[in-house]
C-alpha cells in the first residue's frame, strides 16, 4: 500500500504541483479510496468464451462480423445443420442456397500457442485406457488379449503358458527425429449464434430468454419415416452423429427376425469396394464435409489378420466401419491401435445400407510445442511391446516376432484430462507399419503407434512395471529389467 | 507474432483482453455492455489484423475499442448511470460505497461537461494508465498536445469538483 500511495501522490503532483501543500489531507483519502478499488477484471468465463469465438472465426474465410452473424443466425442454423448432419432436416428447415457443400466448420484450423501451453499431458485417461477400464481384463483365451497385457484378474497360476506375447521388431533404417507440435482440439462454440436465437425466442409457453446463463448443449432430430435416420448435435463437444432411428415398439419382432436372418446369412465379408461405395454415396448425398479427410478405408481391426468371413454374432446385423482418415498437414491421425481415426461411416454388411456416421466434428485446433523424445532406444522399446498400452513382459510366455518397417509421422488421438477438463489431443507419433505378419496368429492390427512427446512416452514406459507387478508371485512374475532397476 | 501471421492473433488477444475490457468498462460502467463491446472490439481487430502493418499494437487496439464505445453511445442510450457501477464497488462497506457513488456521480457530471477529446485524455491517462505518447497515438495527436490538454483538463476539474471527489476520480485506477 505505501508504494502505491507514493505512486499516486507522485502522479498527482506531476499533474498539479499545488496539491503537494495538502498532502496531510490527501493521504487518508487516498488510502480509503484504494481500499475501495473497483474490480474491472475480465470474467474468466467470458474471456475463454470470446477466445473460442475468435478461434472459430479464424477458421472461416469470410469476415462476417459478430453482430452481422447475429442477424442471420437463423440462416446459419440451417447452414450448420445441413453442413454437419445433412440429413433429415427437410421437413423443418430449407437447405440454404448459400450453404457450402463443404462447410468452413470442417476445415482444419490451427492456432499457435506458447510452448507447453496445455499443461502436463499423459497423466489423464486416454481412449484406450477408458476402454480397458470399462471392459475389465480379458480372459486368456480371448484372442485380442494376446495383444494386450491383461494379467491383473487372472486366477490360473501358470499364466505364462496361456499367453502369446508379440514382439514388434524394427527393421527400418535410422530414425530421424521430427519436429511437430501437440494439437488440442478446440470444441464448443459451434452453436452460439443458434443459441442466441433460440434463447431469444418466446415459445408460446415461456420466455426462454428470461433465464440467465442458459446454454444450448445438444439437440436431436429424427426423420419421421420408416427406416429413417436421426442425428444428435453435441454443441459442447462440437460433434454430431447420425444413426438409424429405432423402429416403433410394435416392430420389435420384425427387428429380431431381421437380426437373426442377417446373423446367419451375412457372414461373408463384403468387398471393401462395396462398403466404400455405399459410404461415399451417403456422404455425397448428404453433403457431409470430407475435404479434410483422406481416402476411405475399411476398419478391420476387429477381425483377425487376413480374415475372409465375419464372426457369427446372433441378435443383430453386423456392420462394418468405413473410416475417412483425418489428415492434419497431410499427416494421418490414428488411434492407439494404429488404425486411422477420422470420420466414420457404418455400413450394414448384408444390405450395404449406411446405418450411422460418427465423429462428425469441427476441426479447430490449438498448437503448442512440447519436448519430443530423442532417445531412439526408448522409442524402439515402446514399439517392441506394441506401442500405446502394449504388452507386459511375461517371462515364459510364447513370443511371436513381428517385423515393422520405417515409420511415418502422424498424430495419435488421445483424450487427457488436464486441469479437470478433458479434451482430445493430437500427439505427434510414429506409425510403424507391420511388414511381416505371422500366419495363424490372431493379430488385430496393421500398424503400431508410438507417441513422441517425451512426457507421454514416459507414461508408456512407466505403465509396464505396474502391470508386471500385478502378476501372481511365483507364477511367472517378471524379473526386473535393467530399466526397472534404474527406477 | 506478426500481423502477417493470423495465428498470432490469439497471442494478441491473450495479451490485451484484460486491458481492453477495463478500457471499455471504465467508459460504460456496466459489465455486460463492457463484455459485448470487448467482443466487438476484438472481432473488428481480427477482421483488420491482416492490414495492421506497423506501429503500436496496443494503441491500435485502444483506437478500435474507443471507436466501438463511441459507436455504442451513438446508437444506444446515454452512458449507464453510476447506479449500475455499484456492482464493481466493494461490497464490504456499503456506507463507503454509497458515499463513493455520490462523489463519482459528481465527477461524472463535471467530466461530461468537458469536450470529448479532453475527457478521453483524462480517462486514458488516469484510468487506463496509458502514457502520453500512447494516448497521442490513439488520438492521432502530438504528445505535447496531449500533455497540455491533460493539464488543462485536470485544472478545470479541480476548480469544479471537491477534493475528495477529484481524488476518487484520479485514483480510480488500477494501482494493484
Amino acid at each position: 500500500m505505501p508504494n502505491h500511495l507514493q505512486d499516486i501522490l507522485t502522479d498527482l503532483y506531476a499533474v498539479e504541483p499545488t496539491l503537494q501543500q495538502r498532502e496531510a489531507e490527501l493521504v487518508p483519502i487516498i488510502q480509503k479510496l484504494l481500499a475501495a478499488k473497483p474490480d474491472a477484471q475480465v470474467d474468466p468465463a467470458f474471456r475463454e468464451k470470446l477466445r473460442l469465438q475468435l478461434l472459430q472465426k479464424t477458421s472461416q474465410p469470410s469476415t462476417v462480423t459478430f453482430f452481422t452473424m447475429r442477424k442471420f443466425s437463423y440462416a446459419l442454423f440451417a447452414v450448420f445443420v445441413v453442413a454437419i448432419a445433412g440429413v433429415g432436416t427437410y421437413a423443418v428447415l430449407k437447405r440454404s442456397p448459400a450453404a457450402p457443400a463443404d462447410s468452413t466448420l470442417a476445415h482444419v484450423s490451427i492456432t499457435q500457442r506458447a510452448a507447453a501451453a496445455f499443461g502436463a499431458l499423459g497423466t489423464g485417461t486416454s481412449t484406450a485406457e477408458t476402454a480397458k477400464l470399462q471392459t475389465g481384463s480379458t480372459t486368456p483365451t480371448s484372442a485380442p488379449a494376446a495383444d494386450r497385457s491383461a494379467a491383473t484378474s487372472l486366477i490360473a497360476p501358470d499364466i505364462s503358458t496361456l499367453y502369446t506375447v508379440y514382439e514388434y521388431v524394427y527393421t527400418g533404417g535410422p530414425l530421424t527425429m521430427p519436429d511437430a507440435p501437440v494439437l488440442k482440439h478446440v470444441t464448443g462454440g459451434l452453436v452460439e449464434e443458434l443459441q442466441s436465437s433460440i434463447l431469444g425466442a418466446k415459445l408460446g409457453l415461456l420466455d426462454l430468454g428470461s433465464f440467465t446463463n442458459l446454454e444450448l448443449q445438444s439437440f436431436t432430430m429424427s426423420q419421421t419415416i420408416e427406416n429413417g435416420y436421426a442425428f444428435t448435435v453435441d454443441a459442447v463437444n462440437g460433434t454430431a452423429s447420425i444413426y438409424t432411428s429405432w423402429p416403433q415398439y410394435g416392430d420389435i419382432t420384425q427387428l429380431q427376425e431381421a437380426g437373426q436372418a442377417a446373423s446367419t446369412a451375412s457372414q461373408t465379408l463384403p468387398l471393401d469396394s462395396e462398403l466404400i461405395a455405399a459410404a461415399n454415396a451417403f456422404v455425397a448425398d448428404h453433403d457431409i464435409a470430407r475435404s479434410a479427410y483422406g481416402a476411405p478405408v475399411v476398419n478391420k481391426t476387429f477381425l483377425p489378420y487376413n480374415a475372409t468371413s465375419l464372426p457369427l454374432r446372433l441378435g443383430y446385423q453386423p456392420t462394418l466401419e468405413v473410416v475417412y482418415p483425418l489428415l492434419i498437414n497431410d499427416r494421418p491421425v490414428v488411434n492407439d491401435n494404429g488404425a486411422p481415426s477420422g470420420l466414420s461411416v457404418f455400413v450394414d454388411a448384408a444390405s450395404k445400407k449406411v446405418t450411422g456416421v460418427n465423429n462428425l466434428t469441427t476441426l479447430t485446433y490449438e498448437a503448442s510445442t512440447y519436448p519430443l523424445a530423442t532417445d531412439t532406444t526408448a522409442i524402439l522399446d515402446v514399439l517392441r511391446r506394441g506401442g500405446v498400452y502394449g504388452n507386459a513382459d511375461v517371462p515364459g510366455a510364447k513370443k511371436v516376432r513381428i517385423e515393422v518397417g520405417a515409420p511415418s509421422l502422424g498424430y495419435l488421438s488421445s483424450r487427457y484430462q488436464v486441469d479437470q477438463t478433458a479434451a482430445e489431443y493430437l500427439v505427434p507419433a510414429y506409425i510403424f507399419p507391420i511388414t511381416n505378419a505371422p500366419t495363424g496368429e490372431p493379430l488385430y492390427r496393421t500398424a503400431v503407434v508410438v507417441p513422441l512427446v517425451q512426457q507421454v512416452l514416459d507414461q508408456q514406459v512407466k505403465a509396464r512395471p505396474a502391470v508386471d507387478a500385478a502378476l501372481p508371485s511365483g507364477a511367472g512374475g517378471s524379473e526386473p529389467t535393467p530399466d526397472d532397476a534404474q527406477r | 507474432m506478426t500481423p502477417e501471421n493470423p495465428t498470432g492473433f490469439a497471442e494478441v488477444y491473450d495479451a490485451y483482453v484484460q486491458k481492453i475490457y477495463a478500457f471499455v468498462y471504465y467508459r460504460v460502467s456496466h459489465r455486460e455492455i463492457a463484455e459485448d463491446l470487448t467482443s466487438t472490439t476484438f472481432l473488428k481487430a481480427l477482421d483488420k489484423f491482416h492490414s495492421f502493418r506497423s506501429g503500436n499494437l496496443q494503441a491500435w487496439l485502444y483506437r478500435i475499442a474507443r471507436n466501438t464505445v463511441t459507436d455504442h453511445y451513438r446508437t444506444h442510450r446515454p452512458p449507464a448511470d453510476l447506479e449500475t457501477a455499484q456492482d464493481v464497488r466493494s461490497a464490504s462497506n456499503p456506507a463507503n460505497d454509497a458515499e463513493n457513488r455520490l462523489q463519482l456521480e459528481r465527477v461524472r457530471v463535471e467530466l461530461d461537461k468537458l469536450p470529448e477529446k479532453q475527457r478521453d485524455i483524462i480517462i486514458m491517462r488516469v484510468w487506463d494508465g496509458l502514457t502520453h505518447a500512447e494516448i497521442a497515438e490513439v488520438l492521432g495527436k502530438s504528445e505535447a498536445s496531449v500533455k497540455m490538454q491533460f493539464s488543462r483538463s485536470v485544472r478545470a476539474l479541480q476548480s469544479k469538483i471537491p477534493l475528495a471527489a477529484l481524488l476518487l476520480f484520479l485514483t480510480f485506477r488500477a494501482h494493484a
